[in-house]
């Protein structure tokens, strides 16, 4: 495999696993728990997609948009129901984490109660891959990476230009003080879960579209999404960004590497080309998360 | 009728009460301030009067209204308006947004003109309003925060310790500055460690200790108490 064609490789994931991480993160950063239910959400979201395009019949693209709409306003139910009850008596973060890992496997199951266990397909057709570059890439993942693109601008507009994303960094900064600001923070919260869940959507749809659908599908993604946040330094959406471009691209690198000389030792052996199997892409971003707790547990972008 | 009115507080953290029956009270356009040593209470105090703390028994009234389990962000809209200890501004935002969140809960034509009068009031906020809050000295980090809590055109503003850390030349600048806010109708309830310059501009003061009310007079009478001059304001 060629440069290009990794950096190809890497944009696509990259935008995925960006669009999950930047959720993940801001949920951490405003409430300081790691949401295990994150990639569930994402997943959940994805099949509604997949409702509204195969058995509603709708356009893919407003069938994403409409099921990140949907799972916005479920991001919020949960934590009314669940999240909103446990702040309220003081829980511990702790206790919020492990409360978010019971909601992710009653979540999974759900899923999997409604939809089963079989694997899903949007309708998509199959596409001729264009060359760029010597570089095969379809026009499903140009559009994953210019709407992974598009998504990440929006949300640093967001942040910076809109009165909900500077209240949001007011709360991230001192949450007591933004209360004497006349800042709601539970309304925030609530627009932050909104916001954090639909962009969850896009990214797993965006996933489901490039690989499978199926319920299980969120436990399967949950630990590049968790090392890309990690790596980035969690707290931080700009480094949610940055990990999940570090790791797609080492994911892709990897991958693509020619062992070949590792074994031949100069000749001695004469092997021809030896590359990890894509079934061990799960296990590099194990390895990262690993490195990268180990030496750097507070990631590339250190938070303030 | 006073202006705020806390009556026989008891307040605290968690099972842990710190106010053990405390009442206070400020009438408009007085400025107050509250000593005591450190543990007295001062800060519960003042928190339990915002809404971070609920007390376990007694009452907080403002503007003859019962305001007791109202939460901050509500109490903020009432007209109260509190500027913490330290943490007083968003470091990671810039001063105009700070500014912005100071007047949250305004219209945005209202919000224009409060930051324009925060920046003639503090012409230094205004040239360095595109920089974040963390690169101000401590001196201007008052400044902004004083700002920021004045952006809500508060009746009575709560300041926790407003000379903490600054040298005795800003400090004056900071009590200058509360002076005027005094004349323009705001009641200002301190609490402050620099009694003395504290005292000088306050029409009255209480004395805390150990969570309970210990003293309280006109700013004078505490001044010159011999007693209270030896226990609480250092001989």
């Amino acid at each position: 495999m060629d440069i290009a064609q990794i950096l190809i490789n890497t944009l696509v994931r990259a935008a995925e696993l960006s669009l999950l991480a930047i959720g993940l993160t801001m949920v951490f950063d405003i409430l300081k728990f790691a949401n295990f239910a994150h990639t569930d959400y994402a997943v959940l979201g994805a099949l509604f997609a997949y409702v509204f395009n195969r058995i509603l019949g709708l356009n893919l693209f407003l069938a994403i948009i409409l099921a990140a709409f949907v799972t916005g306003w479920v991001g919020i139910l949960i934590d009314q129901a669940i999240f909103k009850r446990l702040r309220k008596i003081g829980a511990k973060p702790v206790t919020l984490m492990i409360t978010s890992m019971g909601t992710a496997i009653a979540l999974r199951n759900l899923m999997r109660l409604i939809w089963t266990s079989h694997t899903k397909t949007y309708a998509i057709p199959l596409q001729k891959p264009l060359e760029i570059l010597g570089a095969r890439i379809t026009p499903l993942q140009i559009g994953i990476i210019v709407v992974g693109l598009l998504s990440m601008i929006a949300f640093h507009l967001l942040l910076h230009r809109t009165t909900f994303g500077k209240a949001l960094r007011a709360i991230s900064d001192n949450s007591d003080l933004a209360n004497a600001c006349a800042i709601d923070s539970e309304k925030m919260i609530k627009r932050m879960w909104f916001l954090a869940s639909a962009y969850g959507v896009i990214g797993g749809s965006m996933i489901a579209m490039e690989h499978l659908l199926y319920p299980r599908l969120g436990f399967d993604i949950i630990i590049p999404v968790f090392c890309a946040t990690i790596l980035g330094g969690i707290g931080n959406p700009y480094g949610a960004m940055l990990g999940a471009l570090t790791l797609a691209f080492a994911e892709n690198l990897i991958l693509a590497l020619d062992l070949a000389p590792l074994i031949n030792l100069g000749g001695l052996f004469n092997v021809g080309s030896i590359q990890i199997s894509t079934g061990y892409k799960p296990a590099i971003s194990f390895m990262i998360l690993i490195i990268v707790l180990l030496f750097k547990p507070t990631g590339i972008l250190r938070k303030k | 009728m006073p202006l705020l009115e806390v009556n026989d507080v008891v307040s605290g953290y968690g099972r842990t009460d710190v106010l053990h029956g405390v009442s206070i009270s400020i009438e408009r356009d007085e400025i107050v301030t509250i000593i005591g040593p450190n543990g007295a209470g001062k800060s519960t105090l003042f928190k339990t009067i915002m809404g971070y703390l609920i007390p376990s028994s007694g009452k907080v009234i403002f503007s003859e209204e019962d305001v007791t389990r109202l939460k901050p962000n509500f109490k903020v809209e009432k007209g109260i308006a509190y500027v913490p200890q330290l943490d007083n501004t968003f470091p990671s935002l810039t001063i105009r947004e700070n500014l912005e969140m100071g007047g949250f809960s305004k219209d945005s034509e209202a919000l224009r003109q409060g930051i324009e009068i925060a920046y003639s009031t503090f012409p230094i906020l205004s040239d360095r309003r595109n920089q974040r809050a963390r690169t101000l000295s401590g001196g201007q980090r008052q400044m902004l925060a004083m700002s920021m809590a004045l952006m809500t055109e508060p009746a009575l503003l709560l300041l926790d310790e407003p000379s903490a850390g600054l040298s005795p030349k800003v400090a004056d600048e900071v009590f200058n500055q509360i002076m005027s806010l005094h004349q323009k109708g705001i009641s200002i309830l301190i609490i402050e460690q620099d009694a003395y310059r504290s005292l000088n501009i306050s029409d009255r003061g209480y004395v805390l200790a150990l969570g309970q009310n210990h003293f309280d007079g006109s700013a004078d009478t505490i001044l010159n108490d011999p007693q209270i001059k030896e226990a609480f304001l250092g001989g």
